[in-house]
């Protein structure tokens, strides 16, 4: 009986189900995880401009100045910061994914652990860079 | 021309040695390694051209496999990006057709930007 009733509800459930972003609680792994994902949304929505500063730097000597003297003001060294930050984050919590992808580090404990280390070297990186900057 | 299109679709399929769905799975950490690779070679460059300057930076692209390793390494992005905001799309945007229209959207930009990339690099 209890099979059946469980047949039941599977079948009821609508795929493919969409995610309520809204009622998800997320655990620390979780949150590295939504962190890696909008932090690579981000550095994609920024790839135009960094390649045109790419191109502007290698062009010409002016080209050169022009790209490295943007960066001089506050509005854009904040926005050096977010992205400084986004591509640490996404890169270390990157690297973490390739090792649980190889089945290391997997058991709870450990991703914990591991997942916590990423948060903090990500915002202990940006900190250094942030000082540098300014 | 779509008959055209589903026929090499189903080519290219057909030689390809793993399903879809994990092929991008697979191509999505590959491209990840090979771009902390780059990422080393980059800052041993950089650090063995200290103090960098306009013309310091210049050098570290001007010989042939540094260009060659760079596209292959934006390349590499481009397709990682594209695996990557797929997947978001297909987790967060309900509507087939404007998830389908976001879609070919980035696929276009991230065409542009491969052919920008090889512009960049052989135009200095």
């Amino acid at each position: 009986m209890g099979d059946g009733k469980k047949a039941n509800i599977m079948s009821s459930v609508k795929r493919p189900k969409y995610l309520n972003l809204l009622k998800i609680r997320l655990p620390v792994p979780g949150i590295v995880s939504i962190l890696h994902r909008i932090s690579g949304f981000g550095l994609f929505v920024i790839t135009g401009v960094i390649l045109w500063l790419f191109g502007l730097s290698l062009e010409s000597k002016e080209g050169f100045e022009f790209a490295l003297n943007l960066m001089s003001n506050s509005f854009s060294k904040i926005l050096l910061i977010g992205i400084f930050w986004a591509f640490t984050h996404h890169l270390i919590a990157g690297i973490r994914f390739l090792l649980l992808d190889i089945h290391w580090g997997t058991d709870i404990l450990f991703a914990r652990i591991s997942s916590t280390i990423v948060l903090v070297l990500s915002v202990s990186f940006t900190m250094f860079f942030s000082f540098w900057v300014w | 021309m779509t008959n055209l299109l589903k026929g090499c679709a189903s080519v290219i399929e057909k030689l390809s040695p793993l399903p879809y769905g994990l092929r991008q799975w697979v191509g999505q950490r590959l491209t990840a390694v090979l771009m902390i690779i780059y990422l080393i070679t980059i800052c041993v460059k950089m650090v063995l051209a200290r103090p960098l300057d306009f013309i310091q930076w210049q050098y570290i692209f001007q010989p042939v496999w540094m260009k060659l390793w760079t596209l292959l390494f934006m390349l590499s992005l481009f397709y990682h990006a594209w695996v990557g905001v797929r997947d978001i799309f297909m987790d967060y945007v309900g509507l087939l057709p404007l998830r389908l229209g976001l879609q070919a959207l980035v696929a276009s930009v991230l065409l542009v930007y491969s052919i920008w990339s090889f512009n960049i690099l052989w135009s200095f």
